[in-house]
């Protein structure tokens, strides 16, 4: 997972801290963004169900955090804090474009297929895992389940720290995971069953 | 690592599923101990349903790995905050600045309320004391000497109107402590029985002069005029000033009096 921050890598940013303490402030910033930018991307694309959206929330997020880094109590977790301030921005993003987690999913299970198709593509994995219905499958989700789900397939992060992150508790999110991808296996296998159903 | 055990009552609708599903997903994780993946596998030889599924769990795993991978996400660019300039509220300048502004105004509001202005204190207290002077000029040549030693201006007077009599000197501390005040007494004889009005002149050495707002007089006027070095305030009842142009410099014809 590559992490980077455009515009000033973390020894600029030192660099500039030295001019004062908004320098120094952003420079921590950047510092304690960088590793957790990973994870705030999934969360947004978790909340979004939207990957291109994802990316305009968490430079977004990044901005109103950098913004209100004051307000983050040094010694806590900055990765939970974050986590909270790219949720909020997810959802206001998701508010503003109007449309609920009902409605994603209604169009999900209808396909949606301009989005997904031009994503699966970009994937370029679309034979070998059914990109497309991978897609509709995830954006059928909940949001917080679908958040669990990608925070622990893609982000590799245990069960406890997702726990944090989200705020759910642990077993809750165990309970998303597992039934996010019986979710997801479903879709693939009932895909198979039509495929060779149809190949008959 | 602990892993805590499946909460299958935690979600609605959890079933039989819910525990296949979790042992599919430790499998797939890992987390399964060893004699659990090798009973698992041997589950798997002997149910081909259970094989399909943790084949369909890895392609999902591996696809959402690839669709979600935050390596393929844009960039995050903090330029904008880094050039960003404060906020103008925010730089503290412009605070203090507006907060010395927002002091000024309000003391120009507040302080009339507060001190009372010093002409009509004086005044008060020349009336209070039945406008008594503390020294007499029964001359012109006693007017200029006490003027020129009072203010280093000799003055003098032009014929004084019978209805007005100069009374007398006195001092107004009030306004400042080397004030002189020159006491004169109206014979007001308009709309109704003949009675005494009272008109102050303050004067001061122009260059030590203290300028004193003209609000909050009551019924009193105030009028200003400046002869030579000295520097003159009337404080009248009267709407036009009466004393003041009486005054001259001493040796010259007229004064600029004004109002």
């Amino acid at each position: 997972m590559t992490a980077s921050v455009s515009g000033s890598t973390t020894q600029q940013a030192r660099d500039v801290a030295a001019s004062g303490d908004a320098g120094a402030a952003r420079a921590e910033f950047v510092s304690l963004f960088e590793p957790a930018r990973g994870q705030m991307w999934l969360i947004a694309a978790g909340v979004t169900g939207n990957r291109s959206e994802a990316d305009d929330v968490l430079q977004e997020a990044a901005i109103i955090a950098m913004r209100k880094f004051h307000e983050f109590t040094p010694g806590t977790n900055f990765n939970a804090w974050m986590a909270e301030v790219t949720r909020n921005t997810a959802r206001n993003a998701r508010r503003k474009r109007g449309r609920s987690d009902k409605l994603t999913r209604a169009v999900a299970a209808q396909g949606v297929r301009e989005t997904q198709d031009a994503e699966a593509t970009s994937a370029g994995h679309a034979g070998s895992v059914h990109a497309e219905k991978l897609l509709a499958a995830v954006a059928g989700l909940e949001e917080t389940a679908r958040t669990c789900l990608l925070l622990r397939v893609v982000g590799g992060l245990s069960y406890e720290a997702i726990s944090r992150v989200v705020q759910v508790p642990e077993g809750t999110a165990m309970s998303h995971v597992f039934r996010s991808r019986e979710a997801l296996r479903k879709r693939l296998l009932d895909g198979m069953g039509r495929e060779k159903s149809g190949t008959r | 690592m602990s892993t805590p055990e499946f909460p299958s009552s935690d979600l609605p609708g959890a079933s039989l599923d819910a525990a296949r599903s979790e042992r599919i997903a430790r499998y797939v994780d890992g987390m399964l101990s060893d004699v659990e993946r090798v009973a698992f596998e041997a589950e798997m030889l002997r149910d081909g349903e259970l094989a399909r599924e943790v084949q369909a769990q890895r392609e999902a795993d591996v696809g959402l790995r690839m669709l979600f991978d935050p390596a393929q996400a844009a960039e995050v660019s903090l330029d904008e905050v880094a050039e960003t300039p404060l906020g103008w509220w925010r730089r503290g300048w412009v605070r203090f600045a507006a907060a010395i502004v927002l002091l000024g105004l309000t003391w120009l509001i507040v302080e009339p309320f507060v001190w009372p202005n010093p002409l009509a204190v004086a005044y008060a207290r020349e009336r209070s004391e039945n406008f008594k002077p503390y020294a007499v000029c029964t001359t012109p040549e006693e007017f200029q000497s006490w003027t020129r030693a009072a203010l280093g201006e000799p003055l003098a007077t032009t014929e004084v109107p019978a209805d007005i009599e100069l009374v007398g000197w006195d001092y107004a501390p009030e306004v400042a402590g080397y004030t002189s005040v020159l006491i004169a007494k109206i014979d007001d004889r308009r709309g109704g029985p003949p009675h005494d009005q009272h008109v102050l002149v303050m004067m001061d050495r122009a260059d030590r002069a203290r300028r004193v707002s003209h609000r909050l007089m009551g019924d009193l006027h105030v009028f200003e005029a400046t002869i030579g070095e000295v520097r003159l305030t009337e404080v009248s009842p009267y709407e036009v000033p009466l004393v003041l142009p009486l005054l001259r410099k001493a040796g010259c014809e007229k004064s600029k009096a004004g109002g």
